[in-house]
């Protein structure tokens, strides 16, 4: 379990999290929701272990990350960032690869392996042989995905479990490609005993494939569980400041489907 | 070769293969580094060259110190050399994630030669004291210009910062030359223009025991290199301590730079011309890029100290300016075409 103890952070001596209390379990996907400025990514930096908390505390099954060494993270833990800056000429497939920096010990085919079915999952296979800089900023963003999977898949099947997060995953990507990353982490992260992470923007993606939301508003949680449980009216009045109504998604039982406005 | 598992095996790159890339550079090295030992203002032919190596007598006792006294180290100097600051330069560029940081370019060899200077003004030219003076110097550059140079976005801060620091190299160095006396002056003239002619055995056996072992340890950084080039969060999101591989590329590059700086005089370009042309053929992964550079660096510099030696004979032109001949146009063409790698 990935947990945050009633953590405070500030960014460059600006209070943004307060008494924030989340658990990312092996097995589930959450997504993260808020509007711009609500402090989503500074809580996915302090769960990476890359900000370090005012107050509270960050455990990985019961060991704090503050004193945890780089290299045992990375094997417990990826992220994807909001934004990439690689602007050197790599090939996908070595971007994909480094996803596996953590792991040394794999032998040479059992990383092509891992990279080939990172790039699969990520549906970006078909560019594994091309050169990153000449993809469009979609199929960007599925090679850094693919990255970040290969260093889950990396890891040795019967260890402890794995923490995925994920940081606007969808941002770029078209509406098919959207459905399919998340319905695709879903599935990962029963079969793989990894927990994922993700923060969204679009609700409807959301209530659709993640096992719960957390809502987060001026640094603080609104609401956390079942997405029938939490996107209600009011919660969502308090996250994004408007109106909405909820109906039952004609076609997932059990899934709400919001509409703004 | 490898048997590749499951569904969608990435198909082969369209960019030559590594191997083959090595292969040819390694055999250009080793066929310029024949030439460059026997070709000069005294030719000694091939056949020649065999006997006196067997221990034969050969074209007689001038010939043979020619060659082996002269040429062969000054040939394995510029290979040491040239190897090191490409493979440094190389190491730069991923440290500043930034293909245009080079140890000339952003101060890095003038902090070294200014120490050096120091050294000799202050204390006399040896080079072992020339060598540890230099060190400082190239590490108080690298830490300045990477301070400086990580405070703006791009490019802009770190060239900024490089032109400051060369400026300041440059004037300090000046003022050296001002309180030197008569002696100390004519050593730090000939010492600042840039040369590989009092290559020596003794020489050439210490900078070779300091220098290979630091470039061994640059080899085996290709992993945290490559995870630079993806940023610096991402680096330590893949299990690299950004503090600890940064301050091992400074330390290492500062350690491998400063002495050989010390050594040879400035040498521009070489470390920026090199690994740029081996990343437009082998792309920018440092598995394979830095041993390129290691050959690539070598070849480029025997290069220039062949023509240097030749171009002129029998006088000689510094090495220093052979390369900031080639490389400042070459830098000059890479700034026309814009940021496109």
């Amino acid at each position: 379990m990935l947990a945050a103890d009633r953590l405070d952070v500030s960014r460059n001596g600006f209070p943004v999290l307060r008494q924030v209390t989340v658990a990312l379990r092996a097995g589930e996907l959450v997504g993260l929701l808020g509007g711009n400025g609500a402090g989503k990514s500074t809580l996915l930096a302090t769960l990476a272990g890359e900000l370090a908390p005012d107050a509270g505390s960050v455990t990985l099954d019961g060991a704090s990350l503050a004193g945890m060494a780089h290299r045992r993270l990375a094997r417990r833990r990826a992220v994807l960032p909001q934004r990439s800056a690689l602007d050197f000429d790599l090939e996908v497939a070595e971007v994909v690869e480094m996803g596996a920096y953590p792991f040394p010990e794999l032998s040479a085919a059992a990383l092509a392996g891992v990279v080939a079915q990172a790039l699969e999952l990520a549906d970006a296979a078909a560019y594994a042989g091309r050169r990153y800089l000449r993809l469009s900023g979609g199929e960007q963003q599925r090679v850094q995905y693919a990255r970040v999977l290969a260093q889950c898949l990396a890891a040795p099947a019967a260890d402890e479990a794995r923490y995925l997060l994920l940081d606007e995953p969808v941002s770029s990507l078209d509406p098919p490609h959207q459905h399919g990353l998340l319905e695709g982490a879903a599935r990962l992260a029963r079969a793989r005993r990894t927990g994922v992470l993700a923060v969204l923007h679009d609700v409807n993606l959301a209530a659709r494939w993640c096992d719960r939301l957390l809502l987060l508003a001026g640094g603080g949680i609104v609401a956390q569980g079942e997405p029938a449980q939490v996107l209600t009216a009011a919660n969502l009045r308090r996250v994004y400041g408007i109106e909405a109504t909820l109906i039952p998604h004609p076609r997932a039982p059990g899934r709400p489907l919001v509409v703004f406005g | 070769m490898n048997a590749l598992s499951g569904p969608a095996a990435p198909p082969v790159a369209a960019r030559p293969a590594r191997a083959a890339t090595w292969i040819v550079l390694a055999v250009a090295l080793a066929s310029v580094a024949v030439g460059a030992a026997l070709h000069g203002a005294v030719d000694i032919p091939l056949r020649d060259a065999f006997d006196m190596l067997a221990g034969g007598g050969g074209a007689g006792g001038l010939g043979r110190a020619v060659l082996l006294d002269l040429r062969v180290p000054r040939v394995l100097l510029a290979m040491l050399t040239g190897a090191a600051l490409a493979l440094a330069g190389a190491a730069m560029q991923a440290l500043f994630r930034n293909p245009l940081a080079e140890p000339g370019l952003v101060g890095i060899s003038a902090g070294g030669a200014l120490g050096a200077a120091a050294a000799i003004v202050l204390v006399g030219g040896s080079l072992w004291a020339r060598a540890p003076a230099a060190f400082v110097g190239s590490l108080l550059a690298t830490l300045l210009a990477y301070g400086l140079g990580r405070r703006y976005p791009g490019t802009a801060g770190l060239l900024l910062a490089g032109v400051a620091i060369n400026a300041v190299a440059a004037s300090a160095i000046g003022l050296l030359t001002y309180v030197a006396g008569d002696a100390r002056l004519r050593d730090l003239a000939f010492w600042n223009m840039g040369s590989l002619a009092d290559a020596g055995w003794p020489m050439l056996a210490g900078l070779a025991a300091w220098t290979l072992p630091l470039a061994a340890v640059l080899l085996t950084q290709w992993r945290g290199m490559n995870a630079l080039l993806l940023g610096e969060r991402e680096a330590s999101h893949l299990g690299f301590d950004l503090a600890v591989l940064r301050r091992l590329l400074v330390g290492v590059v500062a350690l491998m730079i400063g002495p050989l700086t010390a050594a040879t005089g400035g040498i521009a370009f070489v470390g920026l011309i090199v690994p740029h042309v081996l990343r437009m053929v082998l792309g920018a992964d440092h598995r394979a890029l830095l041993p390129a550079s290691l050959l690539g660096g070598a070849l480029a510099l025997t290069l220039a100290d062949w023509l240097s030696r030749v171009a002129i004979a029998p006088a000689e032109l510094p090495i220093g300016l052979v390369t900031s001949l080639v490389g400042g146009p070459f830098f000059l063409w890479l700034l026309a075409r814009g940021r496109r790698f």
